[in-house]
């Protein structure tokens, strides 16, 4: 649509994307975005506007709707799948349902491990990963025993340790304390990659995404500054976004 | 987990084969079961090591197949509604326990080493089966039709609508090309264990708290009560009785030889420590990162000791010796029995595990003894007399053999779960290539056990809320449902973890991370145990 694509090759191309799901409920409508290298974008939406099942087709966990996904250059189809999901590194919003191994340690290890890391290797790339989000040393702790906010920082961890292309977050402040939030908030502004995050939580998109795009009722409602997005009151109005009580986006930025 | 004893001294409970091969089909159905018989013959020596293959034989495949087998033909012969497959469900689960009981009687026929006759173990495990059949009937039926209301998808013979792909283009719908054949989207990979496979075991420990404070008791009875109540209408269930399938799986009809039943396993489930949940953070700091910090279970014991410190796979190499060597030693060399206990004392000093710790472990058992107890009045054969009252020697002789031989393993088993951690263990297993599907499931279980319990445990708060209380047959109905829903969670988070693996690069097979390894010397040192035990086994065959 309307998107910039800065870069020749960009991070994240969708194109009329749609998507049903078995039991008949169709949830994308035809979906086109581009996202540039090194960008932030804030992918906002209203309940069951159709954003999980968009980030689910980003690595190809969903497929076979209308439509292409394109990460990087490479086409998300069988043929290059494992690469695909090392460069879509995408973080879900139930850290429960992320960090599904028996340690901190051993869960950042999954990804790098499947893709054929061993030993001193990995070790190291694990150590780095979790020194990103300063949960280093909760490496041997079972995810189980922390807090939902060191939690989400391991599962984004977990991720980081694939040194993904592309880095989508669901949700990333959802059930975090104020601290917990700006915590993570310092984290993913010091990552040099390309971040998609789905959110309902505007000021926080308005922090970290310069730009942002509205997914409505299964297509791209609208795309552009996120200052200037959160300032349309109609727009907003129209897809049920709302700001927090007192909050003036125009005061912020 | 709910064993009822049956007369003439094998005894019976709820089995969840039918409902697991319904809900997630025959094959995950057989893994999940055949998962929680092992992890409860390691943990609890409930059903024990030597039965394992007996009772996954029989509570596994025939209850498994048969019920599949009857509910696939239902299904195909009835018209296709949701009623049709409820009651399917239903008949699948009454004909499927009564054929467990039948194939159990078969298997004692072939190899059974009491003397009880046949015939009397046939009358007394089909009859009480087909009561425990009607109960089980119920509650299948009931969960399959909780989860039909909800999720069709997730039942074998009721799926999914299609309709053709619309787009979006100026805020009218038009038809899109027409679509490659989709693939469901969370259920896809038959092969994920990952996905459907891991939630019912992992629930099934769960299946204990939904009343907070006491609850692994809540619905698990006492021994005592249980023995007066071979039904279960006079004890009405609290709580989701089996949330899933394999979680009413537990131990099939006790092959008589085998080692003892808990029936009562008063402790509980090591992976959901404590109903009231996390209790967990208090915990110290785990101070063996070489095998990771396990999930400390109930059993376990932290010291520091050379037995502590084996690598796991040496410890149940050594463990699962013994027990065979115990097993095959011959009952009237009561010396030997004598000594192994005396080995067993030795291995628990050096493991620092206390005396009364050891022997409050121990009381797992006293169901058993009870059958066992049993034994001298109901074998026939030469009559002595004792206190007056009149005894079958071969009988005693049967319950020397029981109590002595399955002590024995108790205390073993006992002895490595108090000296070894869960999460070391599955490595352990691993280790000594159990295999992967096997391994995984159990890792999962580990893992999942404690975020299933507090789900239970907020469905049942959010029960009683609104004023529930469970009080007889006729609330089964809504723990039934309960049930359903928490299956229908924990599947639902199944097919999550599972986006979340294959996101991560899974392709089937773990990746390995930790490998455990052992040195020669300390193969030596856990290998002394069974050692010893073998020489004292073939003196006592010799002597």
């Amino acid at each position: 649509m309307t998107g910039p694509s800065p870069s020749p090759s960009p991070s994240l191309e969708v194109a009329g994307l749609a998507y049903a799901y078995p039991d008949g409920h169709q949830a994308l409508f035809g979906v086109d975005l581009t996202v540039g290298r090194g960008e932030r974008v804030a992918l906002l939406g209203p309940n069951g506007a159709g954003k999980t099942t968009l980030v689910l087709h980003l690595n190809g966990i969903l497929t076979g709707g209308a439509g292409s996904v394109t990460v990087a250059g490479l086409p998300v189809g069988k043929k290059h799948m494992a690469e695909i999901r090392r460069k879509v590194g995408i973080v879900f919003q139930d850290p429960d349902d992320q960090l599904f191994m028996p340690t901190v340690r051993e869960d950042v290890a999954f990804g790098p491990a499947a893709a054929g890391i061993r030993g001193a290797e990995l070790e190291a790339v694990v150590r780095k990963a979790l020194e990103k989000v300063g949960m280093a040393e909760f490496a041997d702790r079972p995810p189980h025993h922390l807090s939902f906010g060191q939690r989400r920082r391991v599962a984004v961890a977990t991720v980081l340790a694939m040194e993904p292309e592309i880095l989508v977050l669901d949700e990333p402040s959802s059930n975090l304390d104020p601290a917990s939030r700006r915590e993570l908030a310092d984290i993913l502004r010091d990552l040099d990659v390309t971040v998609l995050m789905v959110t309902h939580d505007l000021p926080y998109a308005l922090e970290l995404c310069p730009r942002s795009v509205i997914l409505s009722e299964g297509v791209i409602a609208a795309d552009g500054p996120t200052a200037g997005i959160l300032a349309d009151e109609e727009l907003m109005a129209r897809h049920r976004l709302e700001l927090p009580f007192g909050f003036v986006p125009s005061s912020v930025a | 987990m709910l064993n009822f004893p049956v007369a003439a001294g094998t005894s019976g409970h709820l089995l969840g084969g039918a409902l697991a091969a319904i809900l997630v089909g025959p094959w995950t159905g057989v893994l999940c079961i055949a998962v929680v018989l092992l992890m409860q013959g390691i943990l609890f020596a409930d059903g024990g090591l030597t039965a394992l293959g007996v009772n996954i034989t029989v509570m596994g495949v025939v209850t498994v197949v048969v019920s599949y087998a009857v509910f696939r033909g239902l299904v195909l012969l009835l018209p296709r509604t949701r009623r049709s497959v409820t009651v399917a469900s239903f008949a699948a689960a009454l004909v499927s326990v009564p054929a467990a009981a039948t194939a159990f009687t078969g298997i004692y026929a072939i190899g059974g080493t009491t003397d009880v006759p046949v015939s009397k173990v046939l009358t007394a495990m089909v009859g009480v089966h087909v009561l425990i059949g009607i109960g089980e009937a119920v509650i299948t039926m009931l969960t399959v039709g909780a989860v039909i209301a909800v999720r069709p998808d997730l039942v074998y013979g009721a799926r999914g609508l299609t309709a053709p792909l619309k787009l979006r283009v100026d805020g009218e719908l038009v038809d899109a090309a027409p679509a490659l054949p989709r693939r469901p989207p969370g259920r896809s990979p038959r092969r994920s264990c990952g996905s459907a496979a891991w939630s019912p075991p992992s629930s099934s420990p769960a299946s204990s708290p939904s009343t907070p404070p006491p609850a692994p008791t809540a619905w698990r009875r006492s021994p005592p009560t249980r023995a007066s109540t071979p039904r279960r209408s006079r004890t009405p269930p609290r709580t989701p009785r089996s949330p899933t399938t394999a979680s009413r799986a537990s131990r099939p009809p006790a092959s008589p030889a085998a080692s003892p039943a808990s029936s009562a396993s008063a402790r509980p489930w090591p992976s959901a420590p404590v109903p009231s949940g996390s209790s967990a953070a208090a915990r110290p700091p785990p101070r063996r990162p070489d095998v990771g910090a396990g999930h400390a279970h109930k059993l376990y014991r932290h010291a520091r000791s050379p037995v502590h410190e084996l690598p796991p796979h040496t410890k149940l190499a050594a463990v699962l010796g013994f027990v065979v060597v115990v097993v095959s030693t011959p009952r009237e060399a009561v010396w030997a029995f004598a000594l192994y206990a005396v080995l067993l004392g030795v291995v628990a000093g050096r493991a620092r595990v206390p005396a009364g710790f050891l022997l409050r472990r121990l009381l797992i058992e006293i169901p058993f003894v009870a059958f066992a107890l049993l034994m001298p009045f109901v074998v026939p054969g030469e009559q002595t007399r004792v206190l007056g009252m009149s005894l079958s020697v071969p009988g005693l002789w049967g319950a020397w053999n029981v109590l002595a031989k399955g002590t024995l393993g108790v205390a073993a088993s006992v002895l490595l779960a108090s000296t070894t951690e869960l999460r070391a263990l599955v490595l352990g297993l691993q280790r000594l290539k159990l295999p992967p599907m096997l391994v995984q499931i159990a890792s999962f279980m580990i893992r999942y056990g404690d975020v299933i319990t507090d789900e239970m445990r907020r469905m049942s708060v959010a029960r009683r809320s609104r004023g529930f209380e469970a009080r007889g047959v006729r609330h089964w109905g809504v723990l039934a449902k309960s049930a359903g829903a928490l299956f229908i969670r924990s599947y639902e988070r199944g097919e999550r973890v599972h986006l979340a693996m294959v996101s991560r690069g899974y392709d089937g097979t773990m990746p390995v991370i930790d490998e455990v390894t052992a040195t020669r010397a300390q193969w030596t040192y856990a290998a002394a145990l069974p050692l010893t035990a073998l020489l004292i086994c073939l003196l006592g065959w010799t002597l």
